[in-house]
């Protein structure tokens, strides 16, 4: 709450405003209008509002806490304006005044707790089997919902006693074969959800890596503060930032690719933390020019003709969910190259912008059924499918399109390490 | 396999790469963003033109023979138009009207214009016809006022009067309603039973009723025909401000189609600049939210637009570029080549662009070929004043189905 914001970039960001033409090509794309009536699109928050947004003025619209912030404006906008990056610097801005005016609100608490989702499964694991029967207790989410407006329907994922970590440096250090000589390094940046709650995804990562020669190491990290950041908290964002370029710049100091799973966490190391908490440091850059997203590492391998390529045959059909924060990253649709090297595998790009949840947008008790009314498009579409499994490489996404289809989601690269035949869980 | 790179989003791009895939290239289109289908009419011009369109149009080839029309040959206009009713039918949107004459069409000012194939919810407000029209709008809605369009046309002598109807959920929110506010509304049959029912007392006598293009997104219904049908008369669409919905009709219409195909549509991703070797285009260059991605290909259709789109970047002394390999430019003039007397009147600026021959691949002063596998496609294209010609819409379709045979 003490940080007056104005570094360099995101002056920038601020001033793509001036690039806007108000041909509400976005709010004619944002997934969020066309089901709500408090929110009135991207242009007005974003670029409109903007010229009414003096430093140390009160921010115009309170409207703009039902942007979602999935970022879709900023993608199909044809004149360069950062519309969410906008409407996301304005919401630290509308928190700040929240914290000083009503810091009592228990959605202000909520929004801060939500942005604490690694204690959240640091401590829900430690009483896993308690923390997945409340969690999935009718009476516990309702009084949740009642007290800090956390939906009961909102997907949850489960807690685990057992980290991906844990696995990583026990089991995995024991039983895996020896490293090659020279076999070149790679650090991975696992997330939260993969060490609490997905680690299944981490193993597939791993071995998909190895399989390909890689040594996989794992670096001491944190949350990537995204939570945080689309919270508004943006303090507490960099403090989760500035930890994880120390603890990652090392790596990236020596030349070592860090490949990010979670496609916002890795757009986090590669941009939020200098476009938009403004960490203008030698070490953020450096950092950043060394993350890849795990499916562009992948194909970037791939072109270089390292990429092994003895997959099995696989004939299904599987649908796929590009993530928002995927598109962000704009290198186009990795996993789709990747996943057209498998003989046989069909994979369609479902051509829904957005599942909804956009991370923890669709928790919140009053948007919840902005979410489900945004998502149910591509639900339909899976649903109509009639597959089994649907790939999509963001953690909340995947849950979300798992609740909401009963669908099985996984990451790409579960997929790809079964195809290689991979010791894993059959994705 | 023929790797294709589409760039570029607006109709141009899309037929391109809708042809490009049809002959089965791999293809993939990339884009700043959202092209020009949401800020166009919908309807298809191809040259302003009354009486026998075809025979002015082979006239206007003779005349004009650096043309993209006399480039890319007549018969890439017809198949372009096959091509758009294929896509756009799936889409359940029908687009009716032939290269044989043009409609004459309102605008919302009441001002006419004339296109060759329109979408069919806009053929019945075709001022050829001497039939009296109703014009109507929502009361209070400050993208569309009835009264001036009627006004407008009854000046120039056709028969019109005006009326509005009430929707009270335009006024529910606090937020302005742009045209997809309405789109949505119209939507929903409730909705279109309380409008005709206001309507059909006014219609006193009219022939026809002539609304902004706000007649509904979904696919499947058509709004126009279900209004149709509970007015008596038949019902067209006028083209609002933007967001167009006719154009977002008609973009969705491509995007699921190609999606369909299997391209790969990245909005988002701009080509910085290109890659080439020797006489040929290796790729584009395009940054990423770290580091830069080069998208390689066998042939490379530029559709970025001209002045007004991008596809020529342009600075305060009327210096042009071509932005993404910085091909050779046809350059009118200096910063005097902007200026005229009507501001969509003919202005030297508006015929800059890329020089190509019969394929369409750039070529420079010498009328070399450029870049042997790069097409040039739609507004980028040099020899014409898309503005002034009244051949947007058939340029863009045109050399766009003419860049997607590869």
């Amino acid at each position: 709450m003490t940080t007056p914001y104005t570094p360099r970039l995101l002056e920038d960001i601020r001033r793509t405003a001036d690039l806007c033409v108000k041909c509400n090509i976005c709010t004619s794309a944002c997934p969020v209008v066309p089901v709500t009536d408090l929110f009135p699109g991207p242009k007005y928050v974003g670029p409109q509002a903007q010229r009414f947004r003096d430093p140390g003025a009160p921010s115009p619209d309170h409207s703009l806490d039902y942007c979602s912030g999935c970022g879709v404006c900023t993608l199909v906008c044809p004149h360069g304006v950062k519309v969410m990056e906008i409407n996301t610097a304005a919401k630290a801005e509308l928190r700040m005044r929240q914290v000083r005016e009503t810091p009592l609100d228990p959605k202000l608490w909520r929004n801060t707790l939500l942005g604490y989702n690694e204690v959240l499964g640091q401590v829900g694991g430690l009483v896993a089997p308690l923390a997945n029967a409340v969690m999935s207790f009718g009476p516990a989410r309702g009084l949740l919902e009642r007290t800090l407006g956390i939906d009961r329907q909102a997907p949850f994922p489960s807690f685990h006693f057992k980290k991906f970590r844990g696995w990583f440096f026990g089991e995995h250090q024991r039983e895996k074969p020896p490293t090659p000589r020279g076999a070149p390094k790679v650090a991975y940046f696992h997330g939260c959800a993969t060490n609490h709650y997905e680690p299944e995804v981490g193993r597939a990562i791993v071995a998909v890596l190895e399989h390909n020669g890689f040594e996989v190491v794992l670096p001491a990290q944190n949350c990537c503060g995204l939570p945080m950041q689309s919270n508004g908290n943006f303090e507490g964002a960099r403090h989760y930032a500035r930890a994880n370029l120390r603890k990652l710049s090392p790596y990236a100091g020596q030349g070592i690719p860090i490949v990010v799973g979670g496609t916002s966490c890795g757009l986090e190391l590669k941009s939020d933390y200098q476009e938009l908490l403004g960490l203008h440091t030698p070490e953020a850059s450096l950092v950043a020019e060394h993350t890849y997203d795990i499916n562009e590492f992948l194909r970037l391998q791939h072109e270089a003709g390292r990429l092994k390529t003895d997959f099995k045959p696989d004939g299904r059909n599987i649908p796929y969910h590009t993530s928002c924060h995927q598109k962000l990253h704009r290198i186009g649709r990795p996993a789709l190259d990747l996943l057209g090297l498998v003989p046989g595998l069909t994979v369609e790009e479902m051509g829904v912008d957005c599942c909804g949840i956009t991370g923890t947008y669709g928790y919140k008790h009053e948007k919840y059924a902005i979410a489900q009314a945004v998502g149910k498009p591509l639900f339909d579409r899976i649903k109509a499918s009639g597959a089994s499994l649907a790939i999509c490489d963001n953690e909340t996404c995947r849950w979300n399109l798992a609740a909401s289809t009963g669908v099985r989601v996984v990451h790409t690269v579960q997929v790809l390490a079964e195809a290689y035949g991979l010791d894993q869980a059959p994705a | 396999m023929n790797d294709v790179l589409v760039v570029g989003a607006g109709p141009a791009g899309l037929l391109a790469a809708w042809g490009a895939r049809q002959r089965g290239g791999r293809v993939r289109l990339v884009a700043s963003g959202i092209g020009t289908t949401h800020i166009s009419p919908g309807w298809i011009g191809v040259l302003d033109s009354d009486g026998d369109l075809s025979s002015a149009l082979q006239g206007w080839i003779g005349t004009h023979p650096r043309h993209p029309y006399a480039l890319a040959g007549l018969g890439a206009l017809s198949s372009a138009l096959s091509a758009l009713r294929e896509v756009t039918a799936e889409a359940g949107l029908e687009y009716v009207g032939d290269l044989r004459s043009n409609y004459l069409l309102p605008t919302a000012l009441g001002a006419t214009m004339r296109a060759a194939v329109v979408p069919r919810s806009f053929a019945a407000g075709d001022l050829r016809d001497p039939g009296s029209m109703l014009i109507a709008g929502p009361a209070g809605w400050r993208d569309f006022y009835p009264g001036l369009c009627a006004g407008n046309l009854v000046r120039q002598g056709f028969s019109a009067h005006s009326a509005t109807f009430d929707l009270p959920e335009l006024h529910a929110g606090k937020f302005d309603a742009t045209p997809l506010t309405l789109a949505r509304l119209f939507d929903r049959t409730d909705v279109r039973e309380r409008v005709a029912a206001q309507l059909k007392p006014c219609l006193e006598g009219a022939a026809r009723v002539g609304v902004p293009a706000v007649l509904g997104l979904a696919p499947g219904v058509d709004v126009s025909i279900d209004l149709s049908e509970r007015l008596g008369v038949p019902v067209f669409e006028i083209p609002t401000l933007p967001p167009s919905v006719p154009g977002i009709r008609l973009f969705t219409a491509f995007k699921t189609a190609l999606m369909k195909a299997g391209v790969q549509i990245l909005l988002g991703m701009t080509a910085e600049r290109g890659v080439i070797e020797g006489r040929r285009a290796v790729g584009v260059v395009i940054p990423g939210a770290v580091r830069d991605t080069t998208y390689g290909a066998d042939t490379i259709v530029l559709a970025t637009g001209g002045l007004y789109g991008g596809g020529i970047t342009t600075d305060h002394t009327g210096a042009m570029r071509e932005a993404v390999f910085d091909l050779p430019l046809d350059r009118p003039g200096g910063l005097e080549s902007w200026f005229g007397p009507e501001s969509l009147g003919v202005h030297a600026a508006h015929f800059a662009g890329v020089r190509v021959n019969r394929d369409l691949q750039p070529l420079d002063e010498t009328g070399r070929t450029v870049l042997e596998n790069v097409r040039i496609a739609g507004r980028l294209l040099a020899g014409h004043a898309a503005e002034a010609e009244g051949s947007t819409e058939g340029v863009w379709l045109a050399t766009g189905y003419r860049a997607g045979c590869v």
